[in-house]
């Protein structure tokens, strides 16, 4: 078989190579996107639309196959089957470190806290601020265009604050405070905090051909209807739908090979996965 | 609460109308696939159960420390959950787990025959219930105890495991379930002082 020449390859189907996937895409390059995992079925696996006694394990997930010392929402039965466990880390003695990893199209955007303030002024001017380190070689002023495109392509609820150091965007409309944001707002008056609603990249009404939300509430074992932002719901299908993007699942990239100055890239090698047991 | 009353049918309806929704992966086949919900499904019945891992007479001991734990009294309890069914599901899949109960039901049969000279199984209700209490209790503590004092917390945790994730333990906690909203949920108790409703900020 000839080899299959790309414009760019794209490592990693994430919140980054996601992105960059559909906006190469758009910009009409033929890309070749690798993701080490599957690509996940919304009804296969995510299952928070199920009651606990309708699961196997009552939501715990299997203890023979379950990534010990996890939180509940990482690896449990309602998107056990999506994490990393044939590639194995390493830890420095004595530490105790974890790397939950979704071995998944798109990443943990299938199963990420979706708050997606803004940057500001403050944030690019830290070192200023502080004395530590450099400020970034941008400002917010030119960066933000960028924020507003994102916020119009991927759907963010929220308010407008009117607070500089976490700069108002563009806005679907926000979640409604339940009982628990009254007592809290109002514990925060006393103390004279503003408690607010967050930027949620979470879809309040119908956005992009998504359905809004329909507020049953754990989002983060995934969406089945994709009423959040995650690669596969929000950037894959219209990066698909212009041709240009050839989708290799299961492949594990392992070696990036250089051109003969040593310095362009040139080509990706990349292995299928073999999954242990099966 | 706003849109607590739509019927399950009426949002998935809702849901499909959504633009486009219907066009997406999955999508069919997920409100397709929610027609189980709230079908429920039977529990195991104890009777019909053939443990996976204990032995009849260990599992009827887990069965009789679940219920302990959690009676029966004017609500239901640990046996008609089916908790010790759960329990030995749990432990059958996991060997740390496997070893930490069977540890403990040794030194629970070790510790019955010593003080009351027969097996817990067949002990009077109320002397397992004693044995159990100067485990569970602080104030009843005995020293030479700890190894008993761990078993009990671990039996206890996976009583309440099993327990409230089914659905007679959730039903008793009021727990409203699964509920889908059409629109997202507000606090109704505006006039709660309490629940302080604050204008939202100026836009």
């Amino acid at each position: 078989m000839p080899p299959q020449i790309y414009d760019v390859i794209v490592i990693g189907t994430g919140a980054g190579g996601g992105m960059a996937i559909r906006t190469l895409c758009d910009a009409g390059l033929k890309v070749c996107a690798l993701n080490s995992g599957r690509r996940l079925d919304p009804q296969e696996d995510f299952r928070n639309h199920r009651a606990t006694w309708e699961m196997k394990f009552r939501g715990f997930g299997d203890p023979a196959t379950r990534m010990k010392d996890t939180p509940d929402f990482l690896d449990s039965e309602y998107n056990q089957g999506a994490w990393e466990r044939d590639i194995a880390f390493t830890t420095a003695p004595g530490t105790k470190w974890m790397w939950p990893r979704a071995s998944a199209v798109g990443g943990k955007t299938n199963f990420w806290g979706r708050s997606s303030a803004r940057f500001g002024d403050i944030d690019f001017k830290a070192a200023t601020q502080d004395g530590y380190d450099a400020d970034w070689p941008l400002t917010y002023e030119e960066i933000a265009p960028y924020y507003t495109r994102v916020e119009k392509m991927i759907g963010v609820a929220s308010t407008v604050q009117n607070r500089p150091s976490n700069p108002d965007g563009v806005y679907l409309p926000p979640f409604n405070f339940r009982c628990l944001d009254r007592i809290l707002q109002k514990g925060c008056e006393k103390s004279g905090v503003p408690y607010l609603p967050d930027r949620l990249a979470q879809l309040t009404v119908a956005h992009d051909n998504h359905p809004a939300c329909h507020y049953c509430g754990d989002c983060t074992f995934g969406c089945e209807v994709g009423a959040f932002f995650s690669t596969p719901w929000l950037l894959l299908p219209s990066a698909e739908a212009t041709g240009n993007l050839d989708l290799k699942t299961n492949a594990i990239a392992k070696n990036i090979l250089t051109g003969p100055n040593g310095k362009s890239y040139r080509s990706c090698l990349y292995r299928p996965r073999v999954t242990a047991g099966i | 609460m706003a849109g607590q009353s739509i019927e399950r049918r009426e949002i998935l309806r809702m849901l499909a109308l959504a633009a486009g929704a219907a066009s997406f992966p999955g999508f069919c086949r997920w409100t397709f696939a929610c027609g189980h919900l709230g079908s429920g499904i039977e529990q195991i019945r104890p009777a019909a159960y053939r443990p996976a891992f204990f032995t009849a007479a260990q599992y009827a001991t887990i069965e009789r420390l679940a219920d302990i734990i959690i009676p029966t009294d004017e609500t239901p309890g640990a046996s008609q959950a089916g908790v010790a069914e759960f329990i030995d599901l749990m432990v059958s899949r996991d060997a740390t787990l496997q070893a930490n109960f069977r540890s403990g039901l040794e030194w629970l049969g070790t510790h019955s025959r010593k003080t009351f000279g027969n097996n817990f199984l067949l002990l009077a209700p109320t002397k397992q219930a004693g044995l159990m209490e100067s485990l569970a209790y602080h104030k009843k503590y005995r020293a030479g105890e700890e190894r008993g004092r761990e078993f009990f917390n671990l039996v206890r945790q996976y009583t309440v495991m099993g327990f409230y994730t089914s659905e007679i333990g959730l039903k008793e906690l009021d727990c409203p379930g699964l509920k889908f909203y059409a629109e997202s949920p507000a606090c109704p108790h505006k006039d709660d002082p309490e629940h302080l409703h604050l204008p939202r900020p100026k836009g």
